[in-house]
Order: C-alpha cells, then sequence, then structure tokens
C-alpha cells in the first residue's frame, strides 16, 4: 500500500510552508484527503495496489505541488526567515560581547590594567564592530550556502565578502567606526568557518583556533598597538582567546538553532 | 455525456479559483468534496488535481476569501471544511461577472461572422 506518511512528507518538505502548526494542518489534511481516496475506492472494489497507482496519477509530480504551496507562503516564508536570522545575529553578538567584555574587565583588573583606557567609547566601538565582524560574519557564512547547490562554500565566502566589502564601505563612508576592524572581524571569521569545513577533528580544531588567535593577540599588541613592549601580548592574549571561545559557543548556538527552529519549522 | 477533451491545464488552473469560490458559495465543503462535486457538475470534464486544488485553496484563504474549520464527518473522520467569508462572496459574484463577460466576448468571437 502507498506509504500516505512518505507522499505527505514528501510535499512538506519542499512546500515552503513555515511554522509548526500549519505543515502539521496541512499534512492532515492531505493525510484526510488520501483516506477519502482509499476508503471510495475500496468501496467500489478496487485493490490496494490499484488504489496506489491512483493516488500518485492524482497528486501528479510532487514537486509542483511543493512548488504551487512555496509560491503561496514565500512572503511570509522570507519574512519569517528574516525574523529568524537576524534575532539568531542578534542575540549571538550580544552574547559574544557581553562575554568578551568580561573577560576583559577581569583580565584588566587582575593585571592591573587602566580600565578607563580599555572601556573609553572608542575603544569599546572599535572591539564591537571587530565583535560583529566575526561573530555576523561566522552566522552568515554558516547559512548562506544554502542559497547555493555546488561550490557552496567558495560562493558563499565570495558572496558574504561582496556583502562585508559593502558594509565597510557604508561605516567608512558615514565615519561612524573604523572598518578595518569590522574586515578584521570577518577574516577572523572565514579562517573559523574553514576550519569548520577542513578540519573535522573537533580537539585539533579547538586547538588551531586558540593558537590563531593567541598569535593575532600577538601580532596586534606587539606590531600594531604597542610596539617595541614585549610582553603586551598578555593584555591582549585573555581577550582574544575569550573571542576564540566565544565563536565556538556561537558556533554550537547555531547549529542547535538550526535543529530547533530553523529545520523543525523552515526545511 | 460531453465529448472528452484535453483541456488545457493553463486555462483550468486560471479558472480554479473562480470554480471553487462559485463551488463554496452553495455550501461548505472539504477538499475532497470539491473535487468531486466539481466533477461531478462538469460530467467529468473537470478532473482537479490535489496538487492544483490544495495550493489554490491556502491561496484564497490567505487572501482572506475563505476560512476553515475542522468538523467531524457522518462517518467520524474529521475532514477541513472550508467555507466563504463576506470578502469571498462579494469576489465570487465579481469574479462570475467578469468570467461570464469574457466568455460572451470570446463566443462573439468565435462564431459572428
Amino acid at each position: 500500500m502507498l506509504n500516505r506518511e512518505v507522499l505527505v512528507n514528501r510535499i512538506l518538505s519542499a512546500s515552503g510552508i513555515v511554522g509548526h502548526n500549519l505543515r502539521s494542518e496541512t499534512a492532515r489534511e492531505i493525510a484526510a484527503h488520501i483516506d477519502d481516496i482509499i476508503e471510495e475506492e475500496r468501496a467500489a472494489g478496487r485493490q490496494d495496489s490499484e488504489i496506489e497507482q491512483l493516488i500518485a496519477r492524482r497528486f501528479g509530480n510532487v514537486d509542483e505541488i511543493a512548488r504551487e504551496f512555496a509560491t503561496v507562503y514565500r512572503a511570509r516564508r522570507t519574512t519569517l526567515s528574516f525574523v529568524s536570522y537576524s534575532l539568531l545575529a542578534f542575540i549571538s553578538i550580544v552574547a559574544t560581547s557581553a562575554f568578551v567584555y568580561s573577560i576583559q574587565y577581569g583580565a584588566t583588573r587582575w593585571l592591573g590594567g587602566s580600565m578607563a583606557k580599555v572601556f573609553n567609547r572608542s575603544h569599546i566601538v572599535l572591539e564591537a564592530t571587530l565583535l560583529m565582524g566575526l561573530t555576523g560574519g561566522y552566522l552568515a557564512l554558516c547559512f548562506a550556502g544554502r542559497l547555493f547547490k555546488r561550490r557552496s562554500f567558495l560562493k558563499t565566502i565570495c558572496l558574504i565578502t561582496i556583502v562585508f566589502s559593502i558594509a565597510a564601505f557604508c561605516i567608512e563612508f558615514s565615519g561612524s567606526g573604523n572598518s578595518l576592524d569590522l574586515i578584521a572581524g570577518f577574516l577572523f571569521a572565514v579562517f573559523v568557518r574553514s576550519l569548520d569545513q577542513f578540519v573535522r577533528h573537533n580537539t585539533l580544531r579547538i586547538s588551531v583556533v586558540l593558537l590563531f588567535f593567541a598569535a593575532a593577540a600577538a601580532i596586534e599588541s606587539n606590531l600594531i598597538a604597542y610596539s617595541g613592549k614585549p610582553l603586551a601580548w598578555v593584555h591582549f592574549l585573555p581577550v582574544y582567546l575569550a573571542m576564540a571561545v566565544s565563536i565556538q559557543f556561537t558556533g554550537y548556538f547555531a547549529s542547535v538553532f538550526d535543529r530547533e527552529i530553523l529545520k523543525r519549522h523552515f526545511a | 455525456m460531453h465529448e472528452t477533451v484535453e483541456l488545457d491545464k493553463e486555462l483550468l488552473k486560471g479558472s480554479i479559483n473562480l470554480l471553487i469560490l462559485r463551488l463554496l458559495s452553495q455550501r461548505d465543503m472539504y477538499g475532497y468534496e470539491i473535487i468531486q462535486e466539481a466533477s461531478r457538475r462538469s460530467e467529468n470534464a473537470f478532473q482537479f488535481k490535489e496538487g492544483t486544488l490544495y495550493p489554490a485553496l491556502h491561496q484564497l484563504q490567505k487572501q482572506g476569501y475563505l476560512r476553515s474549520q475542522w468538523l467531524t464527518a457522518g462517518n467520524g473522520r474529521k475532514r477541513k471544511y472550508y467555507s466563504l467569508t463576506a470578502k469571498g462572496r462579494k469576489q465570487a459574484e465579481q469574479r462570475q461577472k467578469s468570467w461570464t463577460f469574457f466568455i460572451d466576448a470570446i463566443n462573439a468571437v468565435l462564431t459572428r461572422e
């Protein structure tokens, strides 16, 4: 006998119907319809194998039905997708910033640094831009791959690079921040996401991320910010390591969000 | 019985909303019933495909022309019944008028010398 659930699931999975309730109601409706066909055809004396063929014929091309449904719900899907991804990005950026600033606060106190220097407005904006580039870039690289069927990683990097270049240009043009920090954050994100793609061994991947951020701390402290003060990296190291840890948590949070929200309601 | 004519898919697709609205203006129906009723009235000329009907029903509901509710039928099974809203009733009348005008115009072109 034709598996009713398989047919219903095939239609729904490509239909673009958003929302658990709407999906389950549509599934129920189609299933009830199939039951009606079965009941009537059995009463007319047809064999189950004939009914199976009849149902397949009547429903026609499943992909076509799914496309028709997708057209009906396109606007709703687009809106809810945008809201979901924006919410994910907002929560991630806020959580990452809170974590990094907390570590920075603790490290500054412990190492006896100047709070006024570390937490002045321009420094906070500078770091926030870096974190936005890192977290936003990482999430964009995680999810934009779904727009492409082939060579998705390469195409995603190209697409998101264009988006960040435009954002950097806007920041520079409006004079509201330092675009180089946004680009630096994005480049960190590209590195971390590339490791996600190509290094399957968890311990190795996390170790490389930590080493990379430690190296970035050393480069910034010794070559850029405090040239000639070799121990300055001690002040930078906790902050960069916090970024490394937070991006790992962001990756985990994004995968949970994807599994529990996006795949359940959008897939 | 009608002579069997292969209906143009696009033509059927373009008229399905009118047919649904018109059928529902007479009584509330569920999807399977709509297909059966259209088939019966047209003496099997219209054989709606399920894949055309349900997206059309959802579209009309989304546009506010239909409302739906789950009701238990005589055999104890639950079915989703569709009914017209006031907006849908107005739309049904309007579409029927423009369809009649269109058909008359087409017939005039086809039949007059």
